[in-house]
């Protein structure tokens, strides 16, 4: 798997660095403070003490900041923006004629249609004034006005626009606990409930709490989705990998984790979470209920927090599988607050709301202690709340159109239509994968990506270290370079040593999926043409 | 079983030891009260919105018109909605890449940077680069990342600026002597001091710091190559007309070579202040000057882990730093509403701090700028050693008899910090014109009764 480490200690010695005029240590070059042996180490500043302070370069910079990557928005973006500039400010001078971002769960910028009812509610609650006209009725659906009401009624003075509850607005929280004992059949509390600016920020304040020093280890499946190991780092503390199978599907074996667990362990490791994606991310795989009660069990035995990223439980697009909460998995086991410490997470950016940019999220945090939870509150509260926009999203999602609504058959009619297209995108892109040679790729049976394994040749290989480049990343480079297309290297992800994979969104407009099929089909006989064996 | 992974011991000491006072104690005890039945003025944050302030009719309306863009094909849609309200949702939503629910550049969208580099740039009277700034989910998290980036460890040192106990004809010398000795002992301690944070105007204490004060900031900056941390956010609130705002960008400029090419600086501004108040919508964004093209990078790398600001709020700002001209359709009624507001807000400033200032044992300075007002309480030993026994710090305890009495929520000073031996409280200027005289006379009559409850004549804490 890929090593989370420095990549730019190279780059330390290369740059000039601001000198401290008037400091009569000038010469001591308090800029060179962090160099890049001892960014490896944790750092200590007080080995020297400084008479000067270094000015803010990339070698002063926090070594935590300088560790973390994220390749999902990382080096082939920047590749692939250069390229659209060229193709906005000279076109033709590639050989595609549009750039197909298929890097990153963006649906909404790929042309996916929102769901009308939530984006009418929405503006409603942007502009209250225009409830009290007429005329809005003929602008709205009634249940879109009345929903709009019944949200603008929990907020106090009807104020979008102020500050709300660090956990976010309590009536919409009440609304989303619902939702999730509706979803689930076991009760939720909305004071286990934090909103926040989509599932991201939730996942990194578990991980502050989490994480004291890099002697802490969160066991990550790989592939995982890099917000984990980036937080991780960000954080000081210590990824512990377990490893999805390919072969089975990208089965999660608990005996697998429990071998990572007490490897980490006798390294010296405390390993206090383990994260589970389900749906996952990049491979797709929906877990089995059997095997959640396994993972919830394994948890409860070994004194780990439940860290489960559910944000793609809408997207399932396999009738022998079913999404099925931690949550609901662990209370139909018999296990309560006593029993098992749970943190849920979900988001408005995926299923088939699609609705990333509104930044919208929850986590339900359950099992924890009195003092825990008032801290968890404590770090919420510094940045006083997350944008109420999101929440009301948020609550949306979580209880949308019933039958008998005014906007009920409009609102199936659009979901449907987008889960349906998502699961033929899916084959359609999973069936180019598997007839390419040496390609082969799991069935997305849920989330929104593709993570095809590569067997690439040696001399793809020999020439990828050549060009000091990782291979898939090598083969994503050229890709992009000959079609448009933008995957995302799986070593951003992870993977078993010596395998080589590429993430692929299903998300481009159904219309255009022929054209990058026949794009990616023609580079890869190309590609194999020049470097096969 | 196993013992839980997460009990309060085994916790992260940071999280541990950060304090929020502006959402602490005294907050959670009023939102108690409010439980149970009591009507609470909740002053503790300035949040304009929550006491009433409206918001500004054309951003809404162009914001509602982006959410649900269907709207803009329907016939009847100028009967809600003004034609420039319209041609603007056009206008930003052209400038999206998939509307609002689609991720923008993690940076922010470049039409919106572009339209906060040419404010800035009409403001301080030199350029400004779209791409050193940055839209964020509110200032807050553009603070935190800056900090996150400038911070390695606790032998790294963060200079704050208290003006709290100075004249005002005194500050320029004071200002850099504090400052020099601070950093002093914080060397002799073996803290390396990387950065500054200045807030103007200020928080808790509205002051504006004036063009003199800001050269000398930014000179000692310089010269002890700290970068400054700049929080601008309360740039449109100034209610004095002697010290208007100045940005410390246009001031660096101002001052030529070698600042103007040294000294790293990064500038925060917000939609939650001003006249705009639109805290729940979490807009925000930094300009970095100086800052080295690597630096950027990882600044980029790490709000690339976030994905993208929200987008509505980046719409705001967009309005915000690109505001409706004489002529537009909508125009009078904007300039109506925001002097409205600006000129309340004037008029409150001077109500609380007279109010403040007629009270026993209440010394206040007038509120310049920002929301807030912090009146220092003198507090008799005797209230004093009522506190310790209670078990609270002095400014905590006659805040939570406050908030007891009369239903007022405000931050104790020690919230803020402040010198030894000397107590404060902060509430803001936000409370509804029509309520002001009501509240200060409720404090008043709270105030004056604790005074003489506690007094004595042994002496009292004081400058």
């Amino acid at each position: 798997m890929r090593r989370f480490v420095i990549g730019r200690g190279r780059n330390f010695l290369n740059r000039s660095h601001q000198q401290n005029l008037l400091s009569s240590s000038s010469s001591h070059c308090q800029s060179r403070f962090l160099s890049s042996t001892s960014v490896i180490d944790s750092p200590s500043s007080s080995s020297m003490a400084p008479t000067s302070s270094p000015a803010i370069t990339v070698d002063s910079l926090n070594p935590k900041v300088l560790k973390c990557e994220y390749a999902v928005r990382g080096e082939i973006v920047s590749i692939a923006q250069r390229l659209q500039q060229e193709l906005q400010t000279n076109p033709g001078s590639h050989s595609f004629d549009e750039i197909l971002y298929c890097n990153i769960g963006n649906p909404q910028s790929l042309g996916q249609q929102p769901i009308t009812f939530f984006r009418e509610v929405l503006a409603l609650c942007d502009h209250p004034s225009i409830l009290d006209r007429s005329e809005t009725q003929g602008l709205f659906s009634a249940d879109s006005i009345e929903r709009a009401w019944q949200i603008l009624d929990q907020i106090p003075g009807r104020a979008t626009g102020a500050y709300s509850h660090s956990q976010g607005i309590k009536g919409l929280r009440d609304t989303i606990a619902a939702g999730i004992e509706a979803r689930d059949g076991f009760p939720a509390d909305p004071n286990d409930i934090f909103l926040t600016d989509g599932a991201s920020p939730a996942v990194h304040m578990m991980m502050q709490l989490l994480i004291r020093s890099e002697n802490d280890g969160i066991l990550c499946p790989i592939p995982q989705y890099p917000l984990y190991s980036a937080s991780i780092a960000l954080h000081g503390g210590t990824l512990v990998p377990y490893y999805l199978d390919e072969a089975t599907g990208w089965g999660l074996e608990t005996s697998e984790v429990k071998k990572q667990l007490e490897a980490a362990k006798a390294k010296g490791i405390t390993v206090r979470a383990l994260v589970v994606i389900n749906p996952g991310n990049p491979t797709g795989q929906v877990l089995a209920e059997e095997n959640q009660r396994a993972i919830v069990d394994f948890c409860k035995k070994e004194g780990l927090v439940l860290l489960a990223d559910e944000v793609y439980q809408e997207n399932v697009y396999v009738p022998e599988k079913k999404f099925h909460s931690f949550k609901k998995v662990s209370r139909s086991m018999g296990y309560g607050e006593k029993d098992i410490s749970l943190v849920s997470f979900q988001s408005v950016s995926k299923g088939y709301y699609g609705e990333c940019g509104k930044r919208g999220g929850y986590m339900e945090v359950t099992g924890f202690s009195a003092e825990v939870r008032e801290q968890i509150y404590k770090v919420a509260s510094v940045n006083l709340c997350s944008n109420i926009s999101g929440q009301i999203l948020a609550s949306l999602v979580m209880s949308p159109p019933k039958v008998g609504d005014e906007s009920y058959e409009s609102y199936c009619a659009e979901r449907d239509g987008i889960l349906s297209s998502l699961a033929r995108r899916a084959k359609t892109l999973e069936d180019a994968f598997n007839s390419l040679e040496g390609i082969t790729c799991n069935k997305a049976e849920g989330a929104m990506y593709l993570f095809p394994r590569i067997q690439l040749p040696e001399k793809a290989i020999k020439a990828a270290e050549a060009e000091k480049t990782v291979p898939d990343a090598f083969y994503c480079r050229r890709l992009l370079n000959a079609t448009g297309i933008v995957l995302v290297p799986g070593s951003g992800f992870g993977q078993v040593p010596g395998t080589w994979h590429f993430r692929c969104t299903i998300l481009p407009q159904e219309d255009k999926i022929p054209a990058i099929v026949t794009r990616l089909t023609d580079f890869h006989k190309n590609f194999m043409d020049k470097f096969r064996n | 079983m196993a013992p839980k992974a997460l009990d309060y011991e085994s916790m992260n000491e940071n999280v541990k030891k950060v304090q929020y006072a502006v959402r602490g104690e005294l907050y959670l005890r009023a939102s108690e009260l409010q439980k149970e039945g009591k009507k609470i003025i909740f002053t503790n944050v300035g949040n304009p919105h929550a006491l009433g302030q409206r918001p500004l009719t054309f951003p809404r309306q162009v914001v509602a018109l982006c959410q649900a863009p269907f709207l803009l094909d329907d016939p009847n849609v100028g009967i809600v909605f003004p034609a420039d309200a319209i041609a603007r949702a056009k206008h930003y939503l052209s400038l999206t890449s998939g509307g609002l629910g689609a991720y923008s550049d993690s940076r922010g969208i470049p039409g919106v940077r572009k339209e906060v580099a040419e404010f800035i740039e009409r403001r301080d009277g030199y350029p400004s680069d779209p791409e050193l700034i940055f839209l964020t989910d509110g200032a807050s998290k553009g603070v935190m990342q800056t900090l996150n980036c400038v911070i390695r460890g606790e032998g790294d040192g963060v200079v704050l600026l208290f003006h709290t106990t100075w004249k005002r004809q005194q500050i320029g010398v004071l200002i850099i002597n504090d400052l020099q000795q601070s950093v002093a002992q914080a060397r002799s301690k073996g803290i390396t001091v990387r950065a500054m944070v200045i807030i103007n105007p200020g928080n808790p204490t509205g002051q504006c710091l004036s063009e003199a004060n800001l050269r000398e900031i930014l000179r000692f900056c310089y010269q002890e190559n700290l970068v400054l941390l700049g929080d601008e956010v309360y740039q449109q609130n100034i209610y004095q007309d002697e010290r208007p705002f100045v940005s410390s960008k246009k001031v660096l400029m101002d001052m030529g070579l070698p600042f103007s090419k040294e000294v790293q600086l990064v500038s925060f501004h917000t939609v939650s202040k001003g006249y705009w108040g639109e805290c729940g919508q979490r807009g925000g964004y930094f300009e970095m000057t100086n800052i080295p093209p690597k630096t950027v990078d990882e600044i980029y790398k790490i709000a690339s882990i976030a994905l993208s600001p929200n987008v509505p709020a980046q719409i705001f700002m967009g309005l915000m730093v690109n505001p409706l001209k004489p002529g537009d359709i909508s125009y009078e009624q904007f300039v109506r509403e925001s002097k409205g507001i600006l000129e309340s807000l004037r008029r409150r400033a001077r109500m609380m701090t007279d109010g403040f200032n007629s009270c026993r044992n209440v010394v206040c300075n007038f509120t310049e700028g920002a929301m807030y007002s912090f009146p220092q309480i003198r507090l008799p030993p005797k209230a004093i050693e009522a506190a310790k026994r209670a078990g609270k710090v002095p400014d905590v305890f006659y805040c939570l008899r406050l908030l007891e009495a009369t239903g007022i929520s405000t931050v104790p000073g020690s919230g803020f910090g402040q010198k030894e031996g000397i107590f404060h409280l902060r509430t803001t200027i936000l409370p509804a014109e029509e309520d002001m005289p009501a509240i200060m006379e409720s404090f008043k009559k709270f105030n004056d009764e604790f005074m003489e409850q506690y007094e004595d004549y042994r002496g009292y804490s004081r400058m």
